[in-house]
């Protein structure tokens, strides 16, 4: 085959079919075909959109999946399409971010569809490329080395769609684009009040070394300059080429500009380049024609009406209005050009938020190891067997309120008990006067259960959590806190014994359990081991079997039972009198801790009061000081500070008898009146700064009634507390607003819980639900808090909507007096004179 | 009357112009086969080192450079465009 045809070939294979477009790369030809694509010649970097080997040279590929489409565009290597229904897709070449996907992949060998893109037209230059979606927004990326974005940046390649703000898009719109091979022109549709109609204006932009903007110079343009020579031309035609730009003007004939090295400007004067528009010579004026143009040009006769839309795109507003909007659109435009601030795909990393994971069950259970605030000691004073008798009993200090909705048995025993004090509000009320010590105020109860089952039946109320010690437990252990389990009205704990007591049986035991469940009256138990007993018979119930033999020995009323079994019917009779044992239901622990929260009203010992109410005067919202303590380490600290030791006291003894502070009685008030005083004085931000150790001194503010009065210093609202409460109550967390979530994330900072679940739910609403009025808040609070990954997620969102976020502007005014530096941070939208102007 | 006339002008190092030699034209002329023939040419796209015409009858034709298969020919076999015109009017 001849490598090169110096004359037109006929191309059999596609002539026939309907051919709408013809597009050409420097390699590559596609055709638009009754709305499909076919593709052929070099495919080294995808630019066919198909994958095809190398033995496919000059073979015509029909792009799957692509229908409806209605206009083609190529670069040097890669090729954009737009469907009727306004789908970009693009594939080929992506060295330079030229196919829009935000990715750094150098290639994409199949068309990707550019999500959120509503085109209207599409144009590419070699290595970059245009958008003008709806309302006639102009959308550019690709390669910027040489500006041909326009979008006023020096970043040398966008990989994102970036929208252009060559015009202000409440008056104008962005009519046509035509991009040649590194500079770019662009038609706008300006509105002209005064004469209410539309003035078309051309501007161009990108490389210049050779004149192609036609400006008479011959320097690049990074921000789009109006073309002086074409206004009031009426421009029928327009093609950009290598280092070329043609304009066809009506009545006038063909205009070019640009490089001239092999003659491609068509002009009389043998100049290398020329960068004014000059008249191509030798076309007859009579000639109204389409200029097509690379390295050469081609004019062809007009033979269509040129497809340019003549109704220009629905502004929003017609009249346009002098708005702090458009001021700060030019003064943007202006900003961008002085200094890139704006750097997207730096913003884009450490975007992603840290998921920390629930942390109830890690804090009950430290809940019940430290014994914070207890009220209540248990003791388990049966023994089984000759379980070390000689040793003290174990206590387990643990809180009645926590019994009242996990265990209501054996609350019901703590409740007779405390009945027999007089003054019952001895236990539960906290007082500094008499400090706070267990031994003394703490009722002590003992239960009919071993240690060992007392010890996982507080385990199960705390956590729930008890398939690995009751793993390790032996048949005869399990029974016992089987029973524990029955008599105290745990059914899930009872469930989850009986489901392992299956798994213990053998032949050896099985008789000897059964036994122990008779005597235990564990119904439930019984039948298990009677169901195995009559499937293992002969093994279980030989006269080889020592442990059944003794068992039977021991309990001869069991024998006729025993003997029974084997006959079936007897057997089936006996097993379907006995009950089922329970199914495990899920665990009841997060409903439990919340009811705990709604319904435990006699053990609500501490008022939180929001910031800004008088101590001593409003009720505030009362809860628990142990599950304050046990999740919020600063609030722990605090209790500490003011109480001394607070946690258990069968670990470690009190290092000292009286802990009490040099506080007299007297002076108590007026330490408290002189905390609050400073509080006010000071910002939250100052009290962040200043460590934990001040803010620990001004949360407890007092007694009352018994009750403890604790100021809940992060300024939150009513609101925000009840939610910070549910969740730490049991880890709910209901939908919540972003103001909300704003206060809860720093409440949790404030009280050091960082890296609580509750953060990343916050975190997590707070970037699902950013909005033009919550940005500025959100990026203050997440730089107060640290929080970057929030802060560059609402940043990334304040530069995306940034017209829509100015209009609050109070916010922003706000942010900026008490973050300065904010201004700067903001993307470099803001400079200092927008800054100043928003400041007046 | 109407002229149908295509111009061709620039670089044709890889003799994309069509004009049957590979010489840059510093200005527009006809071309030539496109002349002699009745073909209107209603689109037309320039690459790097090629040229496509098509016709209003949906007729394909290429020129330059088939270094990467762009101009769409399969075969070696590759048909004049005065041929063409042959084989449309018969």
């Amino acid at each position: 085959m001849q490598e090169i045809q110096n004359v037109p070939v006929f191309v059999d294979e596609i002539s026939g079919q309907q051919i709408n477009q013809v597009a050409c790369g420097a390699d590559h030809t596609v055709v638009l075909s009754q709305g499909t694509v076919i593709s052929f010649g070099s495919n080294s970097v995808g630019q066919l959109g198909v994958v095809a080997g190398t033995n496919d040279f000059g073979l015509l590929h029909k792009i799957p999946l692509l229908v409806n489409i209605t206009k083609i565009a190529t670069g040097a290597n890669h090729t954009l399409c737009t469907s009727s229904e306004g789908q970009v897709f693009s594939w080929g070449d992506n060295s330079k971010g030229q196919l829009g996907l935000g990715s750094k992949d150098s290639t994409c060998s199949t068309p990707t569809l550019l999500s959120g893109m509503h085109s209207k037209n599409i144009a590419c230059g070699a290595e970059h490329s245009m958008v003008i979606c709806e309302k006639g927004h102009l959308y550019a990326f690709g390669d910027n080395s040489l500006g041909q974005l326009g979008i006023g940046l020096t970043e040398p390649f966008v990989s994102c769609p970036m929208m252009s703000n060559i015009v202000d898009y409440q008056t104008s719109s962005i009519h046509s684009i035509w991009c040649g091979s590194f500079h770019s022109l662009v038609q706008v549709l300006a509105y002209k009040e005064k004469e209410s109609f539309f003035e078309k204006q051309y501007f161009a932009f990108g490389d210049n070394k050779h004149g192609q903007l036609g400006l008479g110079d011959c320097e690049n343009r990074k921000l789009a300059e109006k073309v002086c020579f074409l206004e009031s031309c009426d421009v029928l035609d327009v093609s950009l080429g290598y280092n070329t730009s043609y304009v066809w003007i009506n009545n006038r004939g063909l205009y070019a500009c640009g490089l001239n090295d092999s003659g491609q400007l068509g002009t009389k004067d043998p100049v290398l380049s020329n960068s004014v528009f000059e008249k191509v010579q030798g076309i007859p004026m009579t000639m109204k024609g389409v200029v097509t143009a690379s390295s050469f040009v081609v004019v062809i006769p007009q033979t269509e009406p040129i497809n340019i839309p003549q109704i220009p795109y629905n502004f929003e507003k017609l009249k346009p209005k002098i708005t702090l909007q458009s001021c700060v659109q030019v003064e943007h435009a202006s900003a961008l050009q002085k200094d890139e601030k704006l750097k997207p795909k730096q913003i884009a990393q450490a975007c992603v938020l840290v998921e920390h994971p629930s942390s109830l069950l890690k804090d009950m259970g430290e809940l019940l190891e430290s014994g914070i605030f207890c009220d209540v000691i248990l003791k388990g004073n049966k023994s089984i067997s000759v379980e070390s008798k000689a040793t003290r009993p174990k206590e387990f200090p643990v809180h009645s309120a926590i019994l009242s909705c996990r265990a209501p048995l054996i609350h019901q025993i703590v409740h007779q008990e405390m009945g027999k004090f007089k003054d019952t509000s001895r236990m539960l009320s906290l007082s500094k006067h008499s400090g706070w010590k267990l031994k003394n105020r703490a009722v002590s109860i003992d239960l009919q259960v071993s240690q060992l089952a007392l010890e996982i039946i507080v385990q199960f109320v705390y956590t729930d959590d008890i398939e690995s010690a009751i793993a390790k437990l032996t048949p005869e252990q399990l029974l016992d806190l089987s029973w524990g389990a029955k008599s105290y009205g745990i059914e899930r704990l009872l469930a989850l014994c009986q489901r392992r007591t299956l798994s213990v049986l053998d032949v050896s035991n099985a008789v000897l359990v059964y036994g122990r469940a008779t005597q235990l009256g564990l119904f439930a138990t019984k039948r298990i081991c009677l169901e195995f007993i009559f499937e293992n018979y002969q093994a279980a119930v030989s006269t080889r079997n020592r442990p059944a033999v003794d068992t039977l020995h021991d309990m001869p009323a069991l024998l006729a039972e025993i003997v029974g079994v084997s006959s079936p019917d007897f057997a089936k009779n006996l097993i379907n009198s006995l009950p089922t044992s329970l199914e495990v239901q899920p665990s009841s622990l997060v409903r439990d801790l919340a009811r705990m929260r709604s319904e435990a009203g006699a053990y609500l010992n501490v008022d939180l009061m929001p910031f800004n109410s008088q101590c001593q005067e409003t009720v505030g919202v009362p809860c628990h000081a142990f599950i304050l303590a046990s999740r919020c380490p600063v609030i722990r600290q605090a209790f500490e500070s003011y109480f001394g030791n607070i946690s258990t006291v069968h670990k470690r003894k009190p290092e000292k008898e009286d802990q009490t502070n040099s506080h007299s009685a007297d002076s108590e008030n007026n330490s408290i009146s002189e905390l609050c005083k400073s509080t006010e004085e000071s910002g939250l931000q100052e009290l962040l700064l200043q460590g934990t150790t001040l803010l620990v001194n001004r949360i407890v503010t007092g007694t009352l009634d018994g009750r403890l009065k604790l100021r809940e210093i992060s300024e939150a609202s009513l609101k925000s507390i009840h939610v910070f409460l549910n969740y730490l109550y049991c880890d709910a967390t209901s939908d919540i607003t972003a103001d909300v979530a704003i206060d809860l994330l720093m409440m949790a900072h404030v009280y050091g819980m960082t890296n609580c679940s509750l953060c990343s739910y916050c975190e997590t609403i707070l970037v699902d639900n950013l909005a033009p009025e919550s940005a500025v808040d959100i990026i203050c609070a997440s730089k107060v808090l640290g929080l970057t990954a929030l802060e560059n997620r609402a940043i990334e969102y304040f530069a995306s909507h940034f017209h829509e976020c100015l209009q609050h502007k109070e916010i922003l005014i706000d942010a900026l007096e008490d973050f300065p530096d904010l201004g700067m941070k903001l993307l470099g939208c803001m400079d200092e004179l927008t800054f100043q102007h928003l400041k007046n | 009357m109407e002229s149908h006339d295509v111009y061709v002008w620039g670089s044709n190092k890889f003799g994309c112009l069509g004009l049957g030699h590979f010489e840059n034209q510093k200005l527009p002329v006809p071309v030539e086969s496109v002349q002699t023939t009745d073909l209107v040419i209603s689109k037309v796209a320039c690459g790097g080192k090629h040229m496509v015409l098509v016709t209003q009858e949906n007729e394909f034709y290429t020129a330059g450079s088939n270094d990467s298969g762009q101009l769409g020919l399969p075969t070696d076999v590759s048909i004049p465009f005065v041929r063409s015109s042959l084989v449309g009017d018969g």
